[in-house]
């Protein structure tokens, strides 16, 4: 265990020495408008492995102002996995929505759905899963508890334990494994083509079905070879190129 | 469009022509006079000729005008390759126009062709002050005619010199009056519209001209129909019909130019300028022949006015686009040359009293089409609509003149406002590329006002204070402070350590079950053999307490102690209640269970003891220590004993 620690805190100033520099420079670059050198430095630094909100965030904002939308809005998305809080995330995001051809009918999530997903996101994928994790060693501490007492007392606190811990871990496995989906699995995508046209098999000779523009985000059903089913928030599915499309 | 000519107007023009051309007709009707206004335009030194595509022996008249005191006329050498039919006919004409004397002199012959061909006739040479000044050549094409036309044509030289009489019409002295019949596209009348260059870039003016060219006697243009100017802005020229000489292939034309326009092409791509349609009226000899001598005298016999229409060619303009490339953002479709003046009224005001700032631009170019300049001003200065002023005006060469913005803008709060050099770009036709000016940087140095209404406003009104003004939407600024984690591509959720810790309170749950149920075996018996097993814990644990009671000298609880536990452990053993229990059942079970006699006696005697004790716990004092080891060693002996069996 020491071990561990020890390689862990040694693991974190050699990332330190790596990457300190460069985020130097990458805030100097894009403070002197430099966005596609500061855009590289970020880069530099998701190749070494990295990942974090802040990171995803300005290196989205980068490519934002070196007018690569599709990059930017790939980036801000994958900032808003990691810091579902950040207002700024969100804002910038919007702008560059604005920005986009095509206006696909993003019609609001109802209020309730809403709600789900920001509690969701409320706690991150490890709190909620040690939160199911407590919640089950509570609801079988309290059966056995149950089991075991002779005080009849406490064989009906232990019950209730048990039956209180039940009840709240099935909703909260629910809620972690949506969270879980939400975070590693990558269902969702972004349009890099200038324009793409939509097939309807995942052949070129397939029929055009409708065609995208750079920047759009749509869902991801499966992949076959090269090609990838999408599907647009109005429902509409097709076959597109996997090379014209960035996986958020 | 329409414009018409008063004939009054036309005859105006050509007065002192008319009246010489007159006297001309009654002393020397065989002599050809041409026109002579012709002097004050033109080249110093010029020769022309009415037509240069004749018949062969056919007549035309060929002229020299020189508008300085000239002499020595030579004629060109190629003059003897025709035929003398006239001439030279000298005639000298002066004009004083707004005090300034010029003067023209002309020599004019009438020859006819001897044979076909193209004939070029060189230059005239002539002495202006001494020195010899040449004319411009000619060509002369002369096709074969026919025997009647021939014939036509020396008729026509014989009446010459009467036909010449007729009222501005000097040009077409020999022709036949069939002849003359003006029709559209002929080279007796035509019309041009003239542009000053047909290659642009989008935006550069373009100056159109409307000229009526004719070789006879125009008398009245009732109707014009200018080209509508699809595609480009226009801009008319205020102008009255101006006639002029003009030599066009070498053949002199009367020339009546009307009004010019500017036009700005407003898109690129190849324009096509309509043609434009002229209705004339022309005054040519009636085909009818019969002419008293009285209408012949008076010149009002054997004409009549002929309506001809004639259109003019359409023409294309190639306009260029402005180039993408190098494009400033503060260009607005500006085309010319500019300059710009920005100028303040004060630099030093007091809240709420207005400023005035004027930006000037001035040049030539598309001034009308330019937009007020865009720039942008601190929030707490208001900025009004500007108050735009032309000074344009509109020449022959194109339009220019000056433009100006008057932005009035009222601080409403005091401070140093800094406003950013105003912008202002165009594109320079002549460099082929876009500048762009800059204004100086202003400052406006606001004092809040001392007895200004403003401060009872305030006091009055509480909600003074207003909304703050957004100016600009960006995206949100980095975050200066960035935090790193190694990237993890699976969640912790679904992992082995995961799945393990949920799998562990199930084994938990597993071993708690197995144990109740071992209990529930152990106890189905009425817990004889969980109370067997456990007899010697429990005297070892009295024995302990007892051990207290013995350091505490507390005899009468130490002795009870050692009581309960032997007592207690046999209890378990036999299976006996503690009440129920007696040396005989003890001995009986003892002895059934191997346990040999010595640690019976001794048992006893402990037994026998501690009951003493109970009554007389003083008297006992001394043995404490050793019962206590008895008991000890006893329980210890029973235990192995019973253990063995």
């Amino acid at each position: 265990m020491l071990t561990f620690l020890v390689s862990i805190s040694g693991l974190q100033t050699l990332q330190a020495e790596i990457t300190e520099p460069l985020l130097d420079s990458a805030k100097e670059a894009y403070t002197k408008g430099k966005f596609t050198q500061s855009a590289q430095y970020y880069e530099r630094i998701v190749a070494k492995g990295y990942e974090g909100g802040e990171l995803y965030f300005n290196l989205a904002n980068a490519y934002f102002k070196s007018n690569n939308l599709p990059l930017a809005i790939v980036f801000y998305e994958r900032a808003k996995k990691l810091s579902p809080w950040d207002e700024d995330i969100q804002f910038n995001l919007n702008l560059a929505h604005q920005k986009l051809i095509d206006k696909i009918d993003n019609t609001p999530d109802f209020i309730v759905k809403k709600w789900l997903k920001n509690a969701i996101l409320l706690l991150s994928e490890k709190q909620w899963s040690w939160f199911m994790i407590a919640c089950l060693w509570l609801a079988v501490g309290g059966f056995v508890l149950f089991l075991l007492a002779e005080n009849p007392n406490q064989k009906r606190t232990g019950f209730l334990l048990g039956i209180i811990f039940t009840l709240l871990f099935i909703p909260i496995l629910i809620v972690s494994s949506l969270n879980h989906d939400l975070n590693f699995n990558h269902n969702e995508a972004v349009v890099t083509a200038n324009s793409l046209t939509t097939k309807g098999s995942p052949t070129e000779q397939g029929t055009n079905l409708f065609v995208l523009h750079e920047g759009t985000k749509v869902k991801v059903l499966q992949t076959l070879g090269n090609w990838t089913e999408i599907k647009l928030p109005n429902g509409n599915t097709g076959w597109a190129k996997s090379s014209e499309l960035i996986v958020i | 469009m329409q414009e018409k000519i008063t004939p009054h107007q036309w005859i105006s023009v050509m007065n002192c022509k008319s009246i010489k051309n007159w006297l001309v007709l009654a002393i020397a009707p065989l002599v050809l006079l041409s026109f002579t206004f012709s002097s004050a335009f033109g080249q110093a030194f010029t020769a022309a000729v009415n037509k240069n595509k004749v018949n062969v022996g056919e007549p035309f008249q060929i002229e020299f005008t020189i508008n300085e005191a000239a002499s020595n006329f030579t004629p060109p050498a190629a003059m003897k390759e025709f035929d003398l039919l006239s001439g030279p006919n000298h005639s000298q004409a002066y004009q004083i126009i707004n005090g300034r004397m010029s003067q023209s002199e002309s020599i004019s012959y009438v020859i006819a062709a001897k044979k076909e061909g193209k004939i070029t006739i060189g230059p005239a040479t002539i002495i202006v002050n001494g020195k010899p000044k040449q004319s411009n050549s000619i060509v002369i094409e002369i096709v074969k005619g026919g025997a009647g036309s021939a014939n036509n044509g020396q008729q026509g030289g014989g009446q010459g010199g009467a036909q010449s009489g007729n009222p501005g019409n000097g040009g077409n002295g020999g022709n036949n009056p069939q002849n003359v019949k003006a029709q559209p596209g002929d080279e007796n009348l035509f019309t041009r519209v003239s542009v000053s260059r047909t290659k642009v870039f989008q935006g550069e003016q373009i100056m159109v001209t409307y000229k009526v060219y004719t070789k006879l006697d125009l008398r009245e243009i009732p109707n014009i129909k200018f080209p509508s100017f699809n595609g480009f802005w226009s801009q008319e020229l205020q102008s009255k019909w101006k006639l002029s000489n003009e030599i066009v292939d070498g053949v002199n034309y009367t020339v009546a130019e009307n009004k010019k326009t500017i036009i700005f092409p407003q898109r690129s791509g190849t324009i096509e300028i309509e043609p434009m349609e002229v209705t004339c009226i022309l005054r040519q000899r009636s085909s009818r022949r019969q002419q008293s001598i009285f209408d012949q005298f008076f010149g009002n016999g054997g004409f009549e006015d002929v309506m001809v229409k004639t259109k003019s060619k359409p023409i294309k303009i190639e306009v260029l686009p402005l180039p993408e490339a190098n494009k400033p953002a503060s260009f607005s479709g500006a085309v010319g040359k500019f300059s710009l003046k920005i100028t303040t009224n004060k630099n030093k005001v007091k809240t709420n009293e207005g400023v005035d700032l004027i930006a000037t631009i001035s040049g030539s170019g598309n001034l009308k089409l330019i937009d007020p300049l865009q720039f942008s001003i601190p929030p707490d200065l208001e900025k009004y609509d500007p108050k735009t002023v032309d000074n344009i005006s509109t020449t022959a060469d194109g339009v220019s003149g000056s433009k100006s913005f008057d932005y009035l803008m009222i601080p409403r709060n005091a401070g140093s406002f800094k406003i950013d050099p105003i912008e202002f770009s165009y594109f320079d036709t002549d460099k082929k590329n876009y500048v762009t000016l800059h204004g100086p940087e202003l400052n406006i140095e606001v004092e809040k006002g001392k007895d200004d209404n403003n401060a009872n406003i305030t006091t009055n009104n509480a909600s003074f204070s207003k909304d703050v003004v957004l100016l600009g939407n960006d995206i949100r600024f980095i975050k200066p402070k960035v935090t790193l984690a190694l990237k993890k591509e699976e969640g912790f959720f679904g992992s082995i350590g995961f799945v393990s810790l949920c799998a562990l309170p199930f084994l938990f749950w597993g071993g708690a079950f197995y144990y109740k149920r071992k209990r529930a075996i152990d106890w189905a018996d009425g817990g004889i053999k969980l109370r067997n097993k456990s007899a010697n814990r429990i005297a070892n644990q009295r024995l302990a307490l007892a051990n207290k009671h013995k350091k505490a000298q507390n005899n009468e609880a130490f002795f009870t102690e050692i009581l309960l536990a032997t007592n207690g452990y046999l209890s378990d053993k036999l299976n006996i209640p503690v009440a129920n229990l007696n040396k005989e059942n003890i001995a009986n079970y003892l002895q059934t269970h191997g346990v040999d006699n010595p640690t019976w006696e001794r048992l006893n005697g402990l037994l026998e003891r501690c009951e003493f004790a109970k009554y007389a716990p003083t008297a006992m004092a001394g043995d404490v220590e050793s019962t206590f080891t008895d008991a000890q060693a006893i329980i210890a002996d029973l235990e192995s004993q019973l253990k063995k069996n």
